[in-house]
């Protein structure tokens, strides 16, 4: 009978030790605002920028970010920020790494503002949040300096900021 | 407060089992020797309690046999827990009882010295209270991480359990009991709220992700109320 005791004993106290509050890696997290860049004259077509530098604009202080920092492409990934429910960015066309001006290129006021989500994941990893996407504007609203706009238009293809499988705002330039 | 509540608890239940001890005692005629009501308190909730910054919790069980090797088991009890984590705080408070069946699995009927196995059926009323979270993100690093301490309160939650057990007793002296219990559990049903996990459950213990599945240890002291003496 003590054998089976033990038995018992064991399943049990390695059930306890089974681990569940690390977050896994793989853990689907908060997702960040999927923009995709466009033509202005042929407004079907992806179009590249050349060196695109994005910082975050954080009371009043620019922050690059930094795996934006002067590529070449159609597409780009930003993350919002998750304890105001307004987003401010500085997208930089022809940016370079080398210039010590700040921004460096051509920048352009890149305008969010957006609903925050909270929405429970598990015990080990709390909480993520989504969010519903407003507006999106190319310049600052809170502002009437007119800054150099590269960027013609904003339009939001998706509002709901779920994951980061599709494109949610489209920049045409 | 919490205690004299308890001991309303404690007391009404006697008087339950005294009146049940009474109507069956006429009509049970096997051998048994000593036959009461053991009352007793889990020793591991008082110790955790003392010794844990995070647990407050005290219980309060008896058991009555009612067959020559089966008891009727019940357990009352009271839990308070903090379940911290990087990315949540939260507070866990409630009252549970379970109920349920031993049954004695050595043979020899004279010695107060046993091995048991069981099944209880536990049920849970409980409030959880997340104090503070951070938003998980790993991105956060562009941005800054976002704390929020507004609380979130999850009231009136509950869960329902079944739990197989497995326990040792033995009578240190005349009457006295000492006895380490294991119990696996699983929830059969539970009330959540706002999509947000039950963390932890009073009475049940730690709840898992990944599955229903539990855990829990009691090791309890009970004293035997000697009623009637063959």
């Amino acid at each position: 009978m003590i054998k089976y005791f033990f038995l018992f004993f064991t399943i049990t106290t390695l059930y306890n030790c089974e681990s569940d509050d690390i977050c896994p890696e793989s853990t689907l997290t908060t997702p960040r605002l999927v923009v995709t860049f466009y033509d202005v004259n042929n407004p079907e077509v992806k179009k590249n920028i050349e060196s695109l530098g994005v910082y975050i604009v954080k009371n009043s202080e620019l922050i690059l970010i930094s795996e934006i920092n002067g590529i070449n492409t159609d597409s780009i990934a930003i993350p919002l920020r998750d304890d105001e429910s307004v987003s401010n960015f500085k997208f930089c066309k022809d940016f370079s790494e080398d210039s010590t001006v700040i921004p460096s290129g051509l920048p352009n006021h890149v305008y969010l503002n957006y609903e925050i989500n909270e929405n429970f994941i598990s015990r080990a990893c709390g909480f993520i949040n989504n969010y519903n996407l407003y507006d999106a504007l190319p310049f600052d609203p809170t502002s009437n300096q007119d800054t150099v706009n590269w960027i013609y238009e904003i339009t939001i293809l998706n509002d709901s900021i779920t994951n980061e499988n599709q494109s949610h705002v489209k920049i045409f330039h | 407060m919490k205690i004299n509540h308890m001991l309303k608890y404690f007391i009404s239940f006697l008087i339950i089992f005294f009146f049940t001890i009474n109507s069956s005692s006429t009509e049970s005629n096997d051998t048994i020797e000593k036959f009461g009501i053991r009352a007793g308190i889990d020793l591991n909730k008082v110790i955790r309690s003392a010794t844990n910054k995070d647990y407050k919790g005290f219980s309060i069980n008896g058991d009555i046999r009612i067959k020559e090797s089966l008891y009727i088991f019940s357990e009352l009890g009271n839990e308070e827990k903090q379940v911290n984590s990087y990315y949540i705080n939260s507070n866990i408070k409630g009252s549970y009882i379970k109920t349920g069946l031993n049954f004695k699995l050595t043979r020899d009927v004279g010695i107060q010295n046993f091995v048991y196995s069981g099944f209880n059926i536990g049920f849970s009323k409980f409030d959880q209270l997340i104090n503070s979270y951070t938003i998980y993100n790993t991105n956060s690093s562009v941005w800054g991480e976002s704390t929020i301490n507004e609380p979130i309160v999850l009231s009136d939650l509950n869960a329902i359990w079944f739990e197989l057990l497995f326990g040792i007793k033995t009578e240190i002296f005349n009457n006295l009991f000492l006895g380490i219990e294991l119990q696996l559990k699983s929830v059969v049903s539970q009330k959540n709220k706002d999509e947000i996990t039950n963390l932890y459950i009073p009475g049940f213990n730690k709840t898992y992700d990944s599955s229903k599945l539990g855990a829990g240890f009691s090791y309890r002291i009970s004293y035997l109320i000697p009623v009637v003496k063959k």
